[in-house]
């Protein structure tokens, strides 16, 4: 695959410390040669886990949110993703819009270290304030299974035996 | 001869990184699909 037809880009991380836990994905479009839509959904919780069920936008407490900032042209990464405020380096981000969720609610139906699944929906505002409705949102991100990469290596070395 | 407290702190310093480093543990998600409406 060639990079340069690549205008789609999907990701994330799972991250947990001693006493919080966060799952984090994004997603990029190139809409023109120069600019591009971002998503991104994030979870940040006390404890070890992200059990399934519902978990409702908290857009004072920044712990449960989605953003969807409109015609990127320029940002730089978060040095540090899974410690940065994500709300925060939002607000750095070059868009014509950047909208961060008001209401809504996101329904896990899995959150671990080698997966992340679930649906969203719910209103958004940006700093205008211009309101948009978000509905019918879905996400599966994939990990890396390490039990895989154990067989594949396996199956590597018989190969070239 | 009793370590003075500021030639303590550099390696105070770098031992809560790494002790950090290994407190957060973060693996990746490496693709998968996203999509939503918006109006």
């Amino acid at each position: 695959m060639d990079p340069a037809t690549l205008d789609q880009a999907v990701g994330g991380f799972w991250s947990s410390a001693p006493d919080s836990v966060t799952a984090v994905w994004y997603a990029l479009v190139a809409q023109t040669p120069t600019t591009m839509d971002l998503a991104l959904l994030w979870l940040r919780k006390p404890g070890a886990t992200l059990p399934p069920g519902s978990y409702p936008i908290d857009a004072l407490g920044r712990t449960v949110l989605f953003a969807f900032a409109d015609d990127v042209t320029g940002f730089t990464p978060p040095a540090d993703p899974a410690g940065a405020d994500l709300a925060d380096w939002l607000a750095g981000v070059e868009a014509d819009h950047v909208f961060l969720a008001l209401s809504g609610a996101v329904q896990v139906a899995s959150a671990g270290p080698f997966g992340f699944t679930g649906t969203f929906a719910g209103t958004a505002a940006d700093a205008s304030p211009m309101l948009i409705s978000i509905s019918g949102g879905t996400f599966a991100l994939d990990g890396i299974d390490v039990a895989v990469e154990d067989v594949n290596w396996g199956d590597v070395k018989a190969t070239f035996r | 001869m009793k370590p003075s407290a500021k030639r303590a702190l550099p390696l105070l310093a770098a031992l809560l990184a790494l002790a950090t480093a290994a407190a957060a543990q973060t693996l990746p998600y490496v693709g998968g699909a996203v999509g939503f409406h918006y109006q």
